[in-house]
């Protein structure tokens, strides 16, 4: 059963209760609330998760509650409790959605240093993927989304999860988050793309989210082979361009990326270094979408019919 | 008698530990991986090569500079530039001074 197919009713018993879990591949999550709009809304998003038929161990546990107090009468807020803490302000009541999404995000960040967290999003096709590091603004999500709408395999818009071990790319299936114009170039860009609602005003302006389709979803647990990193930067009017940037550089953006490359030290280093020798590494700077995938659809070709993974040892000489 | 700056040029140089540890090379350069201190170096091609040369054998900057008047990426490598890349490398713990007695 999926929880797309779940009675409403039976959603909200079980977020009031129990809590829902649900599977993103890299992180199970537990999410406990009685806030009568969220049950709706997960059900949307989160259509194509499995229902959970019995309780697992899960990575977070987050519990989604309006605040209690005189305030409430004032101005409803909600608050994010992990485990047992909160760790940030209330929002205004009407941004359920986006504080519980943004939370999970902050949890995992917080606690996944069992794999190298980059900031980027991830698609494969036929075998190999194509990281997609970048800075809030550069169109990163946009980009994702319409891959993903144009065939791809999502595997992550906001973590690429590099596995330590061999550096494959771990699927974070979570839904893609879009801001402002974005929402409504997705929504135009394909009728299939599945949007829960818009929240204006918060303090990323207007938010909503894309649903990770089916196929992602069944496949949130088979990692991929990375062929290209590509530096994606949107800017209006600019016509498309795709630069290579050498590996050394690359290796040094990617590093300032992320989540977690500091903290793990010589692991990070290892799983860095070896993902790098494994991809080309590009700059593309866009304005029109459907040029951009097209440009990338090419550059993926030409790469994955001209690669061939060689895990390439880290250079040692003791 | 020699003057410091002379006796400097002279001295030999050879490469630490440090470098020889971790570290991947790309065709830009290289990245190594400080034990040390976990900092992430980033070298660029002409200090790649004068890291490779010096791994090996050690040799002074003149010597050095002469050798890579070849290399692709750092040709026109005076010897007063090889010395301060020396010097560099010195103070991030990838290479280290040998004092050549006249």
């Amino acid at each position: 059963l999926r929880i797309g197919d779940t009675p409403l009713s039976a959603l909200r018993g079980q977020l009031a209760d129990q809590g829902l879990e649900v599977d993103f591949g890299l992180v199970r999550v537990r999410i406990r609330s009685d806030l009568p709009t969220l049950a709706e809304r997960l059900q949307r998003l989160y259509g194509h998760y499995p229902l959970a038929v019995e309780s697992r161990f899960c990575d977070v546990s987050v519990t989604l509650q309006r605040v209690a107090g005189l305030r409430r009468h004032l101005r409803a807020q909600v608050q994010l409790i992990v485990d047992g803490t909160l760790p940030f302000e209330p929002y205004p009541a009407d941004t359920d959605l986006p504080l519980l999404e943004w939370g999970m995000n902050w949890c995992i960040a917080q606690r996944c240093h069992h794999v190298l967290l980059l900031h980027a999003g991830v698609v494969e096709r036929a075998g190999a993927a194509i990281l997609l590091p970048a800075l809030p603004g550069s169109g990163k999500s946009t980009l994702t989304a319409a891959l993903t709408l144009s065939g791809w395999r999502f595997l992550a818009d906001e973590f690429g999860a590099v596995r330590l071990s061999d550096s494959a790319l771990l699927p974070v299936v979570r839904p893609i988050g879009l801001k402002n114009e974005s929402i409504e170039v997705i929504r135009a860009f394909s009728a299939e793309a599945v949007l829960g609602p818009s929240f204006p005003k918060t303090h990323k302006g207007t938010v909503a989210h894309v649903a990770a389709n089916a196929a992602s979803v069944a496949k949130r647990h088979e990692p991929a082979r990375a062929v290209a990193v590509v530096f994606p930067k949107y800017a209006a009017g600019v016509s498309t361009e795709l630069e290579e940037v050498p590996r050394a550089r690359a290796f040094a953006k990617l590093a300032a990326n992320s989540f977690n490359y500091e903290l793990l030290g010589p692991k990070s280093f290892v799983a860095m270094g070896r993902l790098i020798e494994q991809v080309r590494c590009y700059r593309l700077t866009y304005s029109r979408l459907e040029e951009a995938l097209a440009w990338l659809a090419d550059l993926h070709e030409e790469l994955r019919s001209s690669t061939v993974h060689d895990d390439g040892a880290l250079v040692s000489a003791s | 008698l020699e003057t410091a700056a002379e006796g400097s040029k002279r001295d030999s140089w050879l490469v630490t530990a440090a470098w020889r540890a971790a570290r991947f090379r790309y065709e830009d350069g290289a990245v190594v991986f400080n034990e040390r201190t976990w900092e992430t170096q980033l070298l660029n091609e002409a200090a790649t090569r004068i890291l490779e040369e010096l791994e090996r054998r050690s040799r002074c900057a003149a010597e050095l500079a002469q050798a890579l008047t070849s290399s692709e990426g750092c040709s026109n490598l005076a010897e007063h530039q090889v010395l301060a890349t020396l010097e560099e490398m010195a103070k991030l713990g990838l290479v280290a001074r040998q004092h050549r007695p006249r």
